[in-house]
């Protein structure tokens, strides 16, 4: 009955669960459940299928050891793989931690760190090929929707490639920076209907940078304002400082002028 | 002869972990719960992040209970700047972490603990008669998310209530729905009252707040070492770490004790309303609690006193526009609020330029790691002196994992199961 349907595995690695729970949340779920043949799933369903996926999606950041042995596992076992939310497509807020001492961050949680056999916090196309990303923290449910029908259908997906501050105005928000606060949303990429500013929270920059973004004009704007480069650049290494720090090269050049 | 058990990634929990038992002369000598979720050093990563950022870091330990981490955190924060929330706040606050007990209970109970009851993988995998049982959860989820999102802005990872807004005309239609949501939650009490539990009874140490009311967000640390001052609590609950387990394990006075659900019932029973009270006792439902795998009961019969406190909330609301104000000043604060899964602790140092010094954060599931354990071996001690299978006693042991409901997200699914 369900043969022609496409085999689908949802899985996580070191994460919070948020991602895998949207898929779970509501109407969207039912529909997911009839559009494809959910495979597995180990948050909800026993874990006995054995064989391969045509999508697999997963949640989380590379933490430890086992979380690089599981992605090559699925990587092997699936045709297409899906990055879904910030921390499996860009670090997310585990990631914060390659910006630290790391020996000093790992004793002031644990005393004893060794067992834990952990890893420099990396999105996973940092170690296996991925097809697809579908960013945000908590990803939105019209979007992995859309993204499942859009396989299904066989139509090619696109993803939202204008920054953030577009939305927002159509939002008719007023601007954050001219409030006071760092928002990122001039160098974010959009797709999230700027809800965290419509919620009078500024952008951190959860989708990751924007393609054309002009981190230079950006950061110079930020310094005029009067912030200092520490501040701005915690704040862009809030979710995605691995790709803002890429993104802007000489950031650290610019943040000293 | 010695035999190990070995059930690696056991699934229909939140987070990963394996268990590993050895047993010699039909006793357990080892019971190792393992968190096999890689560790993230949360209360690392806000150090030297500005106090206004840090809910945005925080809420993030898990998507399950993010409300509870947002509203701690804030608290937390809060006494240490030495500002007063408003009673608005408070309320929308309380709203927050309703929304998500319900959401939480029911994708727990449904999704995760009941399929173990009807011989089915999954929640998808169950019998078309039981299609009424799934919509009902999903209708509940769906009505737990709107409470959400109306008072936190999103479903998960809700927006910091330091920069509070005003909820809308919304909250006239979420209080409509859950007043209509009442019979399905009475269902939810029938349903897990009735299902056939393994029978163990244990004496145990239950730990939650108490508060002239049902507490949520505030009070007193209550447990056998009777009321605990929340800014006390690290002179009772101490964390150690098990190098077999990437989370850590947590005692009480050095012992081990449970949180959740049913540490709130067996300790705050009196402070329930007349209608769950009286369910109580039309379904002859034994108070307090014994057996560890009532968690179940007690989740499902909690959402039912909630919910009638979230209408009274919605009713006391009023528009206010609060803008807090606050100056930046050195200061610690702690806070306690319950989480879903139990009793959440955040505590935190500023300096006086408004830069986190300090952080320790102790999670509801790592206060139940050390009697999940022991439980698990006066279990597996009951089932080997009744002759029991292998396949039953594993099942067991997973039914039991689950009905604690715990999240190794927070600490830090079928069973490969090795017999030796």
């Amino acid at each position: 009955m369900k043969n022609n349907k496409l085999r689908v595995g949802i899985f996580g690695i070191s994460g919070c669960a948020g991602c895998l729970l949207t898929f779970l949340y509501e109407e969207c779920f039912k529909e997911i459940v009839n559009l494809v043949d959910i495979k597995s799933f180990p948050l909800i369903k026993e874990h006995t299928y054995k064989g391969d996926f045509d999508y697999v999606f997963i949640e989380g950041t590379v933490c430890f050891e086992r979380d690089i042995k599981r992605l090559k596992e699925l990587r092997k076992r699936s045709k297409k793989i899906v990055a879904l939310g910030t921390c499996s497509c860009f670090g997310g807020v585990p990631s914060i931690k390659n910006f630290l001492d790391k020996e000093k961050t790992m004793r002031f949680v644990y005393p004893t760190y060794n067992h834990l056999k952990a890893e420099n916090p990396t999105p996973i196309y940092k170690h296996i090929k991925v097809d697809y990303y579908l960013p945000q923290c908590p990803p939105s449910k019209e979007e992995i929707l859309e993204f499942v029908k859009c396989i299904v259908t066989e139509k090619e997906f696109k993803p939202y490639t204008d920054p953030v501050c577009l939305e927002c105005r159509k939002n008719g928000n007023l601007c954050l920076l001219n409030k006071g606060e760092i928002c990122l949303g001039p160098i974010t990429n959009g797709g999230c209907n700027s809800i965290c500013p419509s919620n009078n929270v500024e952008c951190y920059g959860c989708r990751g940078p924007c393609h054309d973004a002009n981190m230079k004009a950006f950061i110079s704007l930020l310094i005029e304002k009067g912030y200092s480069g520490d501040i701005i650049k915690s704040k862009m290494q809030t979710f995605a400082g691995l790709q803002f720090m890429e993104k802007g090269e000489k950031i650290s050049e610019w943040l000293e002028k | 002869m010695v035999r190990e058990v070995n059930l690696n990634h056991i699934t229909k929990i939140e987070g990963h972990a394996d268990l590993s038992l050895k047993i010699d002369k039909n006793k357990v000598k080892k019971c190792e719960l393992r968190a096999a979720e890689g560790a993230r050093f949360f209360e690392a990563l806000v150090l030297n992040k500005k106090v206004e950022d840090i809910q945005e870091i925080v809420s993030r330990i898990c998507g399950i209970c993010s409300c509870a981490h947002t509203v701690a955190s804030i608290q937390a924060l809060e006494e240490a700047l030495n500002v007063k929330p408003t009673k608005h706040q408070l309320i929308m606050r309380e709203l927050l972490m309703i929304g998500e007990r319900i959401r939480s209970h029911i994708t727990h109970l449904y999704f995760l603990s009941l399929p173990d009851y009807y011989n089915a993988a999954s929640a998808l995998n169950l019998k078309s008669e039981h299609q009424d049982k799934i919509n009902r959860a999903i209708s509940l989820i769906s009505l737990g998310n709107r409470v959400v999102e109306v008072f936190g802005g999103r479903e998960i990872h809700p927006f910091p209530t330091i920069k509070e807004k005003l909820p809308n005309e919304k909250s006239d239609l979420i209080m409509k729905q859950l007043e209509d949501s009442k019979p399905d939650l009475i269902k939810t009490i029938e349903l897990f009252s009735s299902l056939k539990y393994p029978d163990i009874k244990r004496e145990a140490d239950y730990l939650c707040l108490t508060d002239n009311d049902y507490a949520s967000i505030f009070g007193k640390i209550k447990s056998n070492s009777g009321l605990i001052d929340e800014k006390d609590y690290k002179k009772h609950i101490k964390e150690n770490i098990k190098e077999y387990a990437t989370s850590k394990f947590a005692l009480k006075d050095n012992k081990p004790y449970a949180v959740g659900a049913i540490a709130r019932i067996n300790n705050n029973y009196d402070k329930l309303d007349s209608e769950t009270k009286s369910l109580i006792k039309r379904l002859k439902i034994d108070i307090p609690f014994k057996n560890p795998y009532h968690n179940n009961i007690a989740q499902a019969l909690e959402l039912l006193h909630l919910t009638n406190r979230a209408i009274l909330l919605i009713k006391q609301l009023k528009p206010e526009n609060p803008k807090v104000k606050f100056k930046i000043k050195q200061g610690t604060g702690v806070s306690a609020v319950e989480a879903p899964r139990g009793t959440l602790f955040h505590e935190y140092k500023i300096n006086s330029k408004g830069i986190i010094t300090y952080c320790n954060i102790i999670t509801p599931t790592v206060q139940n790691l050390n009697l999940i354990e022991q439980d698990i071996t006066t279990l597996v001690n009951h089932c080997l002196k009744q002759k029991m299978g292998n396949d039953k006693i594993v099942d067991n042991v997973e039914k039991l994992i689950r009905a604690y409901d715990p999240c190794f997200s927070c600490s830090t699914h079928f069973l490969r199961v090795k017999w030796l």
